[in-house]
């Protein structure tokens, strides 16, 4: 795993609110999120349950439906010319992507970004499979409909290799998707959001509904995949433990805020925010001593009715004074640009934050350069500022 | 295992049985659901049972409930055996009581929280004097306090964690002595599960519950239990106290299980070795022990003969034929330290 600061960006996220509903009755959903997705990297969005990481992840490939509103913000997509593949600098000529709006292009420029270029897998596989369709078929008809120009034999012997990829045998072309397990089924999904060769593969909890045995399996030959074919992944899930092993890159959100972003080791072993702390404190593990655990106090806000400043203030043990009136900026920590960020007052100028949100990073698992003393967070820097 | 007291509730060879009518099974099938399971459990002790869905660790939770009829085998409530031949009575209802998954659907919406903890008291007779008293008490003993701003919400009023400490109260209510949890957090969100894992807990201590926790996760399992059992299609394939199934796992599949499981302290990234299938049908088991189609150790006799429950330690049993020296060949396999086979995080 390489760092995230030496790929080139393939997803750019700025400023995007997603609202549902209209007026004084609209819910915050996505609230000012920004967010990257590099070449080749495997970015974990993780959160609770209504913390808008699905409703973003719905915004960015258009697929959100009434009543969710896109209220401002942007998303850029990098299409990237062929056969420059690789997430890491390469010598000789620079090649140059083409921008692509994914928030205000209109259908036909969408239509030829998703899935040849963005593909999506669901979270229930039974529910988003045609029950009606045999596998073949269903592969068949992306084929279809994104690469007319591909006769039937080729589609034939494409949609073999598919299911070839994730492990199936050719023969199961023929099945239908009740008679497949569920392990199965979420394989059929990605081998179908492999169909066009997509540059980004965004997977909204695609293994919660799988046993851990199945779970795993369907993880590790993801992270097969994509070292052989170099995708990128935005993959979206509650469960940040399972994250920290997958992901390069975690963010985390929180009332429809990402409110912390870093290397997945140093979010896990170095948290900056109280809610990822907590979080991180909220699963027990299997090894190393035991130790009582207290998870979060208080539950995840209603939507509807948003604490103030902070969202997390009513929940957080360090809440200071400002957090309940002002929303906190959006800083930057540490050395290297973009390498972790946190919205927290706790983290700004003056203030002090308590020694668990200040432990010391760790170095990466590669490259053990084990320096201690340089990952210290002084010298926060504001990025944005703290308008709502 | 040394215990103190004797078992509050015991299974003995308890089966269970599913006729399968439906025509995707062909000729009226049997779901072979549970199958000759055996356990105790203790005052002031956590019991986990760990296994993936179909394994039939939900089937067992509802047994000891007594809402599904045992196929063969007993009960023992207090030592004293259970006439399974007749519905339960309210004294075992009483004595043991299931707290159900879902709390969004476990919970009569039309009903305020008053309502819903006060019926089992007015059932059972013991609301005292004062049955509200009774209730706020009761939601202050599973921390939902003010009591006196809960007891007159109504369900959806509450989030996910609240509504599953009003659906413990109402088990706390008739005062029992098991509490069978059946993946009470697994609804939940993740920032408020250990909340509700830490209420049990510390129900089992301070009033010496003896409590079933049926989960998926081997990892809370650890957590809260003093004992792990370990299911595998209906059968029981693994049971010891919890540490040393996490630590020194004997079956196979524990093994399977655990090194499975996501866990973020781990730096060892290559310990997965695969598994070629999935559970078995529970309609057609394999013959001899269900797990051997998929076991990497699989021998001769295991396609045959089911395994006994071999011990591999101090109160540490293994439904494994690879701990029977007759059959190795007293290899140094057995030799009840399990150290054979080391999951990931025990080989450093």
């Amino acid at each position: 795993m390489t760092t995230s600061t030496t790929r080139r960006p393939l997803l750019r996220i700025r400023n995007l609110s997603v609202d549902y509903g209209f007026g004084d009755d609209a819910v915050h959903a996505v609230d000012g999120v920004d967010l990257d997705i590099g070449r080749g990297e495997v970015v974990g969005l993780a959160g609770e349950s209504g913390s808008g990481k699905s409703t973003l992840a719905y915004a960015v490939t258009r697929l959100l439906r009434e009543p969710g509103v896109i209220v401002g913000g942007e998303a850029t997509y990098f299409e990237w010319p062929e056969g420059t593949d690789g997430g890491d600098e390469t010598s000789g000529a620079q090649p140059v992507p083409v921008e692509v709006d994914l928030l205000s292009s209109d259908r036909s420029v969408i239509h030829r970004v998703r899935w040849s270029q963005i593909a999506v897998v669901f979270q229930s596989a039974l529910h988003s499979l045609n029950p009606v369709l045999r596998v073949g078929t269903l592969i068949d008809d992306v084929l279809q409909a994104h690469e007319p120009s591909m006769g039937p034999k080729r589609r034939r012997a494409r949609a073999a290799e598919l299911l070839d990829l994730v492990g199936i045998s050719a023969d199961r072309l023929r099945s239908y998707p009740h008679e497949l397990s569920g392990g199965m089924r979420q394989r059929v999904m990605i081998a179908l959001a492999l169909a066009l060769r997509p540059r980004l593969l965004v997977m909204d909890e695609p293994t919660t509904a799988l046993d851990v045995v199945i779970q795993r399996e369907i993880l590790t030959e993801l992270m097969d995949l994509r070292s052989r074919l170099g995708f990128s992944v935005l993959f979206i899930t509650h469960d940040l433990s399972l994250l920290i092993e997958i992901a390069d890159t975690i963010a985390v959100m929180y009332a429809g805020r990402l409110v912390e972003k870093a290397p997945a080791r140093a979010l896990f072993h170095a948290p900056r925010h109280p809610y990822t702390y907590g979080l991180t404190h909220s699963f027990p593990s299997l090894h190393g001593p035991h130790r009582t655990m207290a998870g979060i106090e208080g539950s995840p806000p209603d939507l509807r009715r948003v604490p103030s400043g902070c969202p997390f203030h009513p929940r957080c043990a360090w809440a200071l004074d400002i957090c309940a009136t002002q929303r906190p900026p959006d800083l930057e920590l540490g050395g290297s640009p973009a390498a972790r960020r946190v919205q927290c007052w706790l983290h700004e100028g003056e203030h002090h934050a308590p020694a668990e949100l200040a432990a010391p990073t760790p170095a990466p698992l590669a490259a053990s350069t084990n320096g201690g003393a340089s990952t210290r967070t002084a010298g926060a820097t504001v990025h944005s500022g703290g308008a709502s | 295992m040394t215990r103190e007291g004797s078992p509050l509730l015991e299974a003995v060879g308890i089966t269970k049985h599913f006729r399968a009518r439906s025509s995707r099974f062909g000729r009226s099938g049997i779901v072979h659901a549970a199958e000759d399971i055996s356990l105790s459990l203790y005052p002031g002790s956590v019991t986990a049972v760990v296994g993936e869905s179909g394994s039939g660790k939900s089937t067992l939770s509802r047994l000891l409930a007594r809402t599904h009829k045992p196929t063969a085998g007993s009960l023992r409530l207090r030592g004293e055996p259970v006439d399974l031949h007749r519905p339960a009575d309210r004294a075992y209802r009483r004595a043991v009581q299931l707290v159900l998954q879902d709390p969004f659907a476990s919970l009569n919406p039309v009903h305020d929280v008053n309502y819903i903890l006060s019926r089992p008291l007015q059932i059972h007779g013991l609301g005292g004097r004062d049955l509200r008293e009774s209730v706020l008490d009761l939601l202050r003993r599973v921390s939902l306090e003010p009591a006196e701003q809960f007891i007159d919400k109504y369900p959806h009023e509450l989030s996910g964690g609240q509504r599953q400490r009003v659906s413990i109260a109402r088990c706390l209510a008739v005062r029992p002595q098991v509490l069978l949890a059946d993946e009470p957090v697994s609804m939940l969100d993740v920032s408020i599960r250990l909340g509700i894992l830490n209420l049990l807990a510390d129900l089992r201590d301070r009033e010496q519950l003896a409590i079933l926790y049926v989960t998926h996760d081997i990892a809370s399992a650890r957590y809260l239990a003093d004992t792990i059992m370990v299911m595998y299609a209906g059968r029981v394939v693994e049971v010891g106290p919890a540490d040393r199934v996490v630590n020194h796992p004997a079956h196979p599949y524990t093994q399977l299980l655990l090194s499975a499981a996501p866990d973020p302290e781990s730096t060892d990234q290559d310990s997965w070795r695969g598994s070629a299938g999935s559970p078995p049908s529970l309609v057609s088991p394999p013959s001899g022990c269900r797990f051997h189609p998929r076991c990497p150790f699989a021998m001769a006799i295991c396609s045959t003969d089911n395994p006994p429950q071999l011990p591999v330690g101090e109160g540490h049993v293994a439904a494994c034929w690879l701990h029977d020296a007759g059959v190795t060949g007293g290899t140094h396999r057995h030799t009840g330290d399990a150290d054979v086979f080391m999951p990931r995080g025990e080989r450093g």
